[in-house]
């Protein structure tokens, strides 16, 4: 029961952890922004 | 006794952010002081001072302009490579495209004042825009306002900053920039006349004196004027009419208010056409 | 005068003053379409017996504002109550609703009594920017008027018909009653915020100020929307955190143990409501300032970059106290249940990350320094602390303060219920992932714009914010299945400390001093423009006065509204004391 819970925690990481990236690439894109694209140094 | 505890207690609470605001410090933002600069004798220099002097003041330029990222930071950038890579880029099609040399330079500074978007320096635009709309305001549109003169000096300013000989005119006399418009001004926003002929209507001096072959005579006539009265007793009459009446006309005639409705442009114009016209 | 006749005359006035002016105006508005906005000269501006007539406005526009949330808030959250009463069963929750009615019936004739003060203050010392305001909303100020009497009529009704309509079909008919008052308050509430924000940023007009559009354009200016989301939501806050201060002095001042137990009910109830309504706050604020920025940017860095900068330094030393005191209240919650003591332990690491938050939010980025100070500093910014003082570090801060706040809360309410699902140790685990994930999303979203330009450090705090509040979403679903059918632990209501009260004083003092600062701040970014860009102010008082007059000036004016409220309060009371009849054969 307990390796169970800590399972579910790894998978529950894993799963967050893809539904924020998507949520912060839809969420940056939408307002103009490419990720990734035009990083500079201040 | 509860309602007493309370009570203090909510005071207490309040003057704990009475005092934050108070130590904090004190800024009072005014309104534009209304300036009447004198730019009648002032050489380039001096225009290119009255040019710092608006950058960081009406102008407001600080405010976007320097070293948060907002704006490019003029104050420390090589200006004389900034000028010259934008003009250079393809990207740019704007009033100085295939120009060269300081006037290139000069038509790019003025296009950016009074028409920001018609090129974005890459990185600066308003977001979701690709760079195509600045979100910097037209300097000669309200809330900056600046006129001609202060455009100019904005420019000559900037142009020394990059080591170049501003090629900006130098104003002159007519030209005189008073900060504010006249009180109680109320043309709804009509541009000042700006020829002698096209003041004389806007006043409608016709109307009393036989000018432009009206033919009335409430007031006197004002052929040959520059004979009998020097410029200054002409706009004294004009600006203060009751002060000297002609002799066989009556007083009380004449709008007392061209000092408020007037621009000063405008009643030199009018004294300059007075000035010239034949007996 | 009995107060629906006194409504009467209120509303007759306030309408006589709206109307008469506009059927003034009405001859010329036709010959005058393509007229610009008016230039004032000094002289336009009355003086009368030497009162400072931006401060009366102010003052009078302060009280407005502050009443005028209160009762549009109470009837919001009072009909929500009462729906939970219907779908709990729970008459206990109709009684609260009953009450929250009952204890604000007296503000509403102070808030339009305020509000007829403020107009008449505006028309006599600012006659022609009110002037040009009308000839802008034309046919909309009589609509305005028309409302207040519409809100007379619903208030009057879904008060006094309480127990006439108090079951069954009726009581639907009553809720909808209560539905029509809160449509026609917030209604009244966006007319009102079209004209503050058309002042703001004008539409539908031209460069001169010449009416171009309809009325319609002026109203839907770009910060129109903003603002009505924003006063909504803030609205709530405030009302729960004025009705929390009433139960929390009534919970003091009680003896008997279920009175007691009844106003520690209300109280957490209301600091539930204030919470709600505060968290998706600064969503809404970020809002109004994105617009601020989208209309002009100028304006924008005025009221965060420029002149207005350190007004937010204090806007984040008052929310943090809001924070700390909503939070503090929270964690005391914990002895109501006998359970409650095993979750105490998580409340030092909350405790952390909200003071820990609240130091860096408050922490400015540019400083004003006298030579000698830069000297020594080495330059304009702190080189350590420098940086925390820019929107990145900032709204990381904010956000994983409400992710505590909102763990406070549900820690609290875990205590009172144990789940009984067999998967309830996987949802908890799935909870403190999604915990976990969330806050690490918050932080990188905010190192994310220390590497990148302005505009991506604007656009960075989207995502925080969605972070922050598909915590919430998450977790409340998740609970929401988890404690079907859970084990109802007893709350003992009345087991509270004397000092947790204290923390629900706390929360309406410092809304209502923040209302007062926002509230400088937005007028402030007109700077010297009646109407930004159109229509300037020549007032003699057209300056933006330093923080320290606006704080003394802020003080005074909420603790006149102290006044007003304790009085509004005792009024309520009052209608509820009998006097005993004299013995007779005296």
């Amino acid at each position: 029961m307990a390796r169970n819970k800590w399972l579910v925690f790894i998978l529950a990481l894993v799963g967050w952890a893809a539904v924020f990236y998507l949520l912060d690439r839809y969420l940056m894109e939408s307002q103009g922004l490419p990720v990734g694209a035009n990083l500079m140094p201040l | 006794m509860t309602f007493l505890r309370v009570m203090v207690f909510s005071v207490l609470v309040l003057l704990v952010y009475t005092g934050f605001a108070n130590i904090l410090p004190q800024v009072q933002s005014d309104p534009p002081a209304e300036e009447a600069v004198d730019t009648g004798a002032m050489d380039m220099a001096g225009l290119i001072a009255y040019g710092e002097d608006l950058f960081s003041g009406k102008g407001t330029c600080t405010l976007c302009h320097n070293d948060l990222g907002r704006a490019p930071d003029l104050l420390n950038l090589d200006l004389a490579e900034e000028f010259e890579l934008r003009i250079s880029d393809p990207k740019y099609s704007g009033a100085a495209r295939g120009m060269e040399g300081p006037e290139a330079v000069e038509a790019y500074l003025r296009e950016s004042l009074v028409e920001p978007s018609a090129y974005v320096v890459a990185g600066f635009g308003k977001k979701g825009t690709n760079d195509t709309v600045s979100p910097m305001p037209a300097a000669d549109a309200p809330p900056i306002e600046m006129n001609e003169v202060q455009l100019d000096a904005l420019i000559a300013f900037l142009m020394d900053r990059a080591g170049l000989e501003p090629t900006v005119p130098l104003p002159s006399a007519a030209e005189a920039p008073v900060e504010e418009e006249p009180a109680g001004a109320d043309d709804g926003g009509e541009p000042p006349a700006a020829t002698g002929a096209e003041a004389i209507e806007k006043y409608s001096c016709s109307a009393c004196h036989d000018l432009e072959g009206s033919g009335a005579d409430l007031g006197p006539p004002l052929d040959g004027i520059a004979r009998r009265m020097s410029r200054g007793e002409i706009m004294q009459a004009i600006l203060e009419p009751n002060a000297e009446i002609a002799e066989g006309y009556e007083p009380d005639l004449m709008p007392g208010d061209f000092a408020e409705q007037m621009q000063a442009s405008e009643l030199l114009l009018i004294v300059d056409y007075l000035a010239n016209l034949p007996d | 005068m009995r107060a629906p006749h006194r409504h009467a005359l209120l509303f007759t006035a306030f309408a006589a003053a709206l109307v008469l002016p506009q059927l003034a105006g009405a001859q010329e508005a036709a010959g005058a379409l393509l007229e610009g906005a008016p230039r004032t000269t000094r002289a336009d501006y009355p003086q009368i017996a030497g009162l400072s007539s931006r401060t009366l406005a102010w003052g009078l526009a302060q009280m407005h504002l502050f009443l005028a949330a209160f009762v549009l808030a109470v009837p919001l959250f009072a009909l929500v109550t009462e729906f939970m009463g219907v779908v709990s069963g729970d008459g206990r929750y109709d009684n609260m609703s009953r009450e929250f009615m009952k204890i604000s019936m007296a503000a509403y004739s102070l808030t339009a009594l305020a509000g007829g003060g403020l107009t008449l203050a505006l028309f006599l010392f600012y006659p022609d920017l009110m002037g040009y305001l009308m000839k802008v909303f034309r046919g909309q100020t009589l609509i305005y008027a028309a409302l207040f009497g519409l809100e007379s009529i619903t208030l009057y009704l879904y008060f006094y018909s309480w127990d006439a309509l108090r079951y069954g079909n009726r009581k639907w008919i009553h809720m909808s009653i209560g539905l029509l008052l809160n449509t026609v308050g917030l209604t009244l509430m966006f007319v009102a915020n079209a004209w503050a924000t058309f002042m703001m940023s004008p539409a539908g007009v031209d460069a001169s100020g010449a009416i171009t559009g309809t009325v319609w354009e002026a109203t839907r200016n770009p910060l129109w929307n903003p603002l009505n989301l924003h006063r909504f939501l803030a609205n709530i806050a405030y009302g729960g955190a004025i009705v929390g201060g009433y139960a929390a002095y009534m919970f003091l001042a009680e003896k008997r143990a279920e009175v007691k137990a009844h106003y520690d009910w209300m109280g957490y109830t209301s600091n539930f409501i204030a919470i709600m309504g505060f968290l998706p706050l600064p969503f809404a604020g970020y809002w109004l300032m994105a617009e601020v920025y989208a209309y002009s940017q100028q304006m924008g860095i005025t009221a965060m970059g420029g002149i207005l900068a350190w007004l937010f330094i204090i806007q984040a030393v008052l929310i943090g106290t809001i924070v700390l005191a909503a939070n503090y209240y929270l964690w005391s919650g914990l002895m109501r249940t006998d359970r409650g003591e095993q979750y105490t332990r998580y409340v030092k690491y909350i405790a952390v990350v909200i003071v820990g938050g609240f130091l860096v939010w408050v922490t400015p980025h540019s400083l004003i320094l006298t030579p000698a100070e830069l000297q020594q500093l080495g330059g304009p910014n702190h080189k350590v602390l420098g940086p925390l003082g820019i929107m990145p570090a900032k709204n990381t801060a904010v956000n994983l303060m409400l992710v505590f706040t909102f763990l406070s809360f549900q820690i609290f309410y875990r205590s009172s219920r144990v789940p009984t699902v067999s998967w309830a140790p996987a949802g908890n685990m799935v909870i403190v992932a999604l915990y976990v994930v969330g806050c690490l999303n918050i932080i990188a979203a905010g190192l994310y714009g220390y590497f990148t330009p302005t505009v991506y450090k604007v656009g960075a705090s989207v995502p925080q914010v969605v972070s922050t509040l598909t915590i919430i979403l998450g977790s409340l679903i998740i609970d929401f299945f988890m404690l079907r059918g859970a084990k109802a632990e007893k709350i003992h209501w009345g087991r509270m400390s004397e000092r947790s009260q204290y923390a629900l004083f706390v929360l309406p003092v410092a809304f209502t001093w923040l209302m007062g600062l926002m509230g400088y701040i937005r007028s402030s970014l007109r700077t010297h423009w009646h109407v930004y860009t159109i229509m300037k102010d020549n007032s003699p008082e057209a300056y933006i006065p330093t923080i320290g007059q606006a704080g003394n000036t802020i003080t005074v004016i909420t603790l006149i509204f102290m006044g007003v409220m304790v009085f509004v309060f005792w009024l309520s009371r009052l209608g509820t004391t009998k006097q005993a009849a004299p013995e007779s054969g005296g």
